[in-house]
């Protein structure tokens, strides 16, 4: 090959380089998109699940419900990667400070100068991992589907729609944020579509320089403050001698506790406690009170529906963020075995 | 918050000198007399703090009763609040636009199909539309505190408490079920006035145990999507109830 062929070739081979190129760049945008297509409801859900346990903010948070009142609240978020600490104050309703280390709560009342420090299993590292193994059939009963991207308190957001696959639940429109996937705002949705409850981010200062070590000063009892503690005692249900005759197609029982409220009339209930990976019922049974149980029937509070049911000598209260026919599903499987 | 306790974690600063002027700023504002500038120097100087709620409330209250009698201003709030949410009342728009191009006016669905520049590539952050969003979404917040203050006082009087829960069906009966499953048409539940049990559908039912079994759910609830923003949920909702532990 002389001099003019080589340089001919060389441009010949330099034009498929080029084209080739051109060709893989364009198609780049269309084959990540058919990645982020191909992400289960799971994967979502961890992925949201990291952007907490990644990032510290500070933000203003708003839930709507129904036709209550708008609640608000300021929240600080920090996380060093194993320990997540909180602290949420309400800015509507009775003030309230609360404090969250990992799975321990503390709630400082101070028109009350109370404060109740409790530990919740649905929070804290474990909560996570105990979903991942409840609810392994997420993928089976919603689907995920991409409706475009938005903003919300001024960070751009990817908008996905959770759509249940049954009418055992509701569906979902959630925006998380682009870069970390953080959840914004979702909205829990009837099966016309319609958002029955709201919540999510006005404003939201993202990787803000939240103090941990300030935080967790503060959730020490002032002086001369009332502490209460409130950790529900586990329970076993069969050992209380209830059961389910069949499950709730997609539901998983995760949890079940004893509780004690001592205000009021005095009163001891079973919650018991199932999900399907992004909804959950809790189911409360409690000895039959003429004076209290007086109306069994159906309420609704945004997209949260709670049913009352006497149970010969029990009373139940089935709550989730179901629709009806749900809680009538568990109600109707609900047995007493001794 | 009233003890030194709860300093903020993230300083935010107090100006208490802005004060004074504030009540006087905040009345332009709602009589419409505050030019853009004034307005943006006034909620940057404030927190949603409960003294400008309480401002806020006042000459909103004052204004609506002067123009149209004190029975509407609340129904007006309300109104007012709603539009917080207004985009996602478009959800028939989000499922069907995602694909179609975005109209060019500005207030377009509320979702950008992918792909589509982002807002903040088509406005300059101190175009109007960026100032008045802004503004609007500020002003929500103060407006929504201040709307929770208020009606977490009218709930704080003696002998309020519990819930107050629309009955969509009594046990048994069939009514209410096509409602029930399609999630609870808004207006289920009601504030914390009265205390009624009856059996027929829309009766309100009391019971002050169920305010406890609801906070219990939400605390005690395990949802993949709510482990994170389920506290928050938790934490901000409580509020409702009026009576503390």
């Amino acid at each position: 090959m002389n001099a003019a062929g080589l340089r001919a070739h060389r441009n010949w081979r330099a034009c498929l380089g080029a084209l080739a190129l051109s060709v893989w760049a364009w198609t780049l945008p269309a084959l990540a998109q058919i990645d982020a297509s191909k992400e289960t409801v799971l994967q979502w859900l961890s992925r949201s699940q990291d952007a907490l346990r990644a990032r510290s903010f500070v933000g203003t948070y708003v839930v709507s419900a129904g036709t209550t009142p708008l609640s608000s609240s300021r929240v600080w978020h920090v996380c060093d990667g194993t320990r997540q600490v909180e602290r949420v104050d309400t800015l509507s309703g009775v003030p309230r400070t609360t404090f969250r280390r990992n799975d321990e709560v503390m709630i400082f009342w101070p028109e009350q100068r109370r404060v109740v420090q409790e530990r919740r299993d649905s929070l804290g590292a474990g909560a996570a991992q105990l979903l991942k193994l409840a609810t392994p059939a997420v993928n089976d009963l919603y689907t995920l589907r991409r409706l475009g991207m938005d903003r919300v308190a001024g960070l751009e957001t990817d908008v996905v729609h959770l759509g249940p696959k049954d009418a055992l639940r509701f569906g979902y429109r959630v925006w998380s944020e682009r870069r970390t996937g953080l959840v914004m705002r979702v909205e829990i949705l009837g099966s016309d579509g319609a958002a029955l409850e709201q919540a999510g981010f006005m404003d939201m200062q993202l990787d803000a320089p939240v103090r941990q070590d300030k935080l967790l000063r503060m959730m020490v009892v002032p002086e001369g403050w009332q502490l209460d503690r409130s950790t529900p005692q586990r329970a076993d249900p069969a050992s209380e001698g209830w059961s389910m005759r069949a499950g709730v197609p997609g539901f998983t029982p995760v949890n079940c506790y004893k509780r004690v409220w001592a205000s009021g009339p005095e009163t001891t209930a079973l919650q018991w406690v199932f999900t399907d990976g992004l909804a959950s019922v809790s189911l409360f049974i409690e000895p039959f009170d003429r004076a209290r149980h007086q109306q069994e029937g159906l309420m609704a509070q945004g997209a949260t529906h709670t049913l009352t049911r006497r149970m010969t000598q029990w009373w139940l209260t089935a709550v989730g963020e179901v629709p009806a026919e749900t809680l009538r599903s568990f109600a109707n499987n609900l047995e007493r075995r001794r | 918050m009233t003890s030194p306790h709860f300093q903020d974690a993230s300083e935010p600063h107090d100006d208490k000198d802005a004060r004074l002027p504030m009540d006087e700023a905040l009345s332009a504002l709602l009589d419409g007399e505050l030019d853009e500038g004034a307005c943006c120097q006034l909620l940057d100087a404030h927190e949603p703090e409960a003294r400008l709620q309480a401002s806020w409330l006042t000459y909103r209250a004052i204004g609506e009763a002067v123009r149209s009698g004190p029975a509407d201003w609340r129904a007006s709030h309300a109104d007012f609040l709603a539009g917080m949410w207004e985009r996602g009342d478009q959800s028939e728009t989000l499922q069907t636009d995602a694909q179609a191009p975005s109209p060019i006016a500005p207030t377009g669905p509320a979702v950008r199909p992918l792909g589509e520049p982002s807002g903040s590539s088509r406005h300059a952050a101190n175009e109007a539309w960026f100032q008045w969003r802004w503004v609007a979404g500020v002003m929500v917040i103060i407006a929504s505190g201040g709307m929770g203050w208020v009606l977490g006082s009218a709930g704080a009087l003696p002998g309020s408490g519990g819930a107050l829960l629309a009955l969509l069906s009594p046990a048994g009966a069939s009514g209410g079920t096509s409602a029930a499953s399609r999630g609870a048409a808004p207006g289920t539940l009601l504030g914390s006035a009265g205390a009624v049990a009856a059996s027929a559908p829309g009766a309100l039912i009391r019971d002050p145990r169920l305010d406890d079994l609801l906070a219990a759910h939400r605390q005690g609830g395990m949802t993949g999507l709510a482990t994170p923003s389920g506290f928050m949920r938790a934490a901000t909702f409580e509020s409702v109830r009026s009576t503390g532990p």
